[in-house]
């Protein structure tokens, strides 16, 4: 399998940190970069619109963060998605068990899909073979 | 014909249904005042050609107005100033949807210059052709009624807030350290942590299972007790911002 490059957001650095290694025990290799929030993110994601390597194939993203919520975050990805020259596969990662957000999130085009937290390592490995 | 042959029991018949006959309006009067005062009820009435509005007698005990005729200026002059253009507004409405009854509440002051909160029901009456020949209606002090509603709907954003506080912060936690149990529970570890990192993933499970009980109770008891209908602050002239108590 491919070397895939993950991006978690999450303000949470123990919740990042669970995460990170969550995917990393899997069989696939995986190279993850955590970001505290959205923005570094965008930043970085700006920054290499036109190189491939450097921009995620998957990105997990939290929804209650204190600067940019993921919601914010994701309308901001909409925007910036068609101008990169590789599209990451987005997951909605979350411990709300709210209906209301897993709607939301469902109605976003560019989200893959809603997941709760707790992440487990089956749940990482759905993640990648989804965005394969 | 004697009485033999039915006529005496007729002519009983007849003189009984007389009497409920001439005593019917009278008891259907009496049913209408003890309803008055049971509820407490302003009953009022438009002459569709004068405009007059005829009153009961509990606009001047509930409202402290000691008047049995008024015009229809006289009661729009009484509305709270932040109300009435929206009472105009959805009244007008209502006339030309050509609907036969209409609810609203609005504020409304007394003769002692206090506003009252007032549930306002009218109905309209036409004549064959179609043509409005009556409006009559009721009016009801409900501000007490709606200062518990208020006061229901702030204690259901609290219990919003709490269901929200435990979903985030209380869960958010959790499930980190759900996730921690069960990275450390993959490890390869010595048997005297094994069987402790197990019960640690099955607290934190049943923990988990509490939590999301408390969620979906405390969200359950909030819908619970929401009102059918959203109560706004009528704004001047905003019709979106117009409470309908239908």
């Amino acid at each position: 399998m491919l070397r895939r490059t993950i991006a978690i957001v999450d303000d949470d650095r123990i919740s990042s940190f669970v995460i990170q290694r969550m995917f990393e025990s899997t069989e696939c290799t995986a190279h993850v970069v955590c970001y505290s929030g959205g923005r570094a993110l965008l930043n970085h994601m700006q920054e290499h619109v036109l190189d491939p390597d450097q921009l995620p194939d998957l990105i997990t993203l939290d929804i209650y963060m204190p600067i940019s919520t993921g919601w914010e975050v994701l309308k901001e990805l909409e925007v910036l998605l068609p101008s990169l020259s590789k599209t990451p596969v987005i997951y909605m990662l979350s411990s709300s068990t709210d209906p209301k957000d897993a709607d939301m999130a469902l109605h976003s085009p560019i989200v893959e899909r809603y997941m709760i937290k707790p992440v487990s390592r089956e749940m990482c490995t759905t993640m990648l073979h989804l965005s394969n | 014909m004697d009485s033999a042959h039915g006529v005496q029991p007729y002519v009983w018949w007849e003189l009984t249904m007389h009497v409920e006959q001439r005593d019917e309006p009278h008891r259907l009067l009496e049913r209408y005042e003890m309803t008055c005062m049971a509820t407490q009820m302003t009953v009022w009435e438009i002459d569709a050609n004068s405009q007059v509005v005829t009153w009961n007698e509990y606009l001047g005990i509930v409202f402290k107005h000691h008047h049995t005729e008024t015009t229809v200026d006289w009661w729009l002059e009484h509305i709270h100033p932040d109300d009435v253009n929206c009472v105009l507004l959805v009244f007008n409405e209502w006339l030309e949807s050509g609907e036969s009854t209409w609810v609203f509440e609005y504020r409304f002051r007394r003769g002692d210059g206090v506003y009252v909160w007032v549930q306002d029901h009218s109905m309209r009456i036409f004549d064959d052709k179609g043509l409005e020949i009556r409006r009559l209606g009721s009016m009801l002090d409900v501000s007490k009624y709606r200062a518990q509603r208020l006061e229901l709907i702030k204690r259901n954003i609290q219990l919003g807030d709490v269901a929200q506080m435990i979903a985030h912060e209380l869960r958010g936690p959790l499930t980190t350290l759900m996730g921690l149990a069960s990275l450390a529970q993959s490890q390869d570890v010595n048997s005297v942590s094994r069987p402790l990192i197990d019960r640690i993933v099955e607290a934190t499970g049943l923990l988990d299972a509490q939590v999301q009980h408390m969620i979906s109770t405390s969200t359950g008891l909030q819908s619970c007790g929401m009102p059918e209908a959203k109560i706004i602050q009528i704004q001047s002239g905003d019709r979106s911002q117009c409470y309908d108590a239908r």
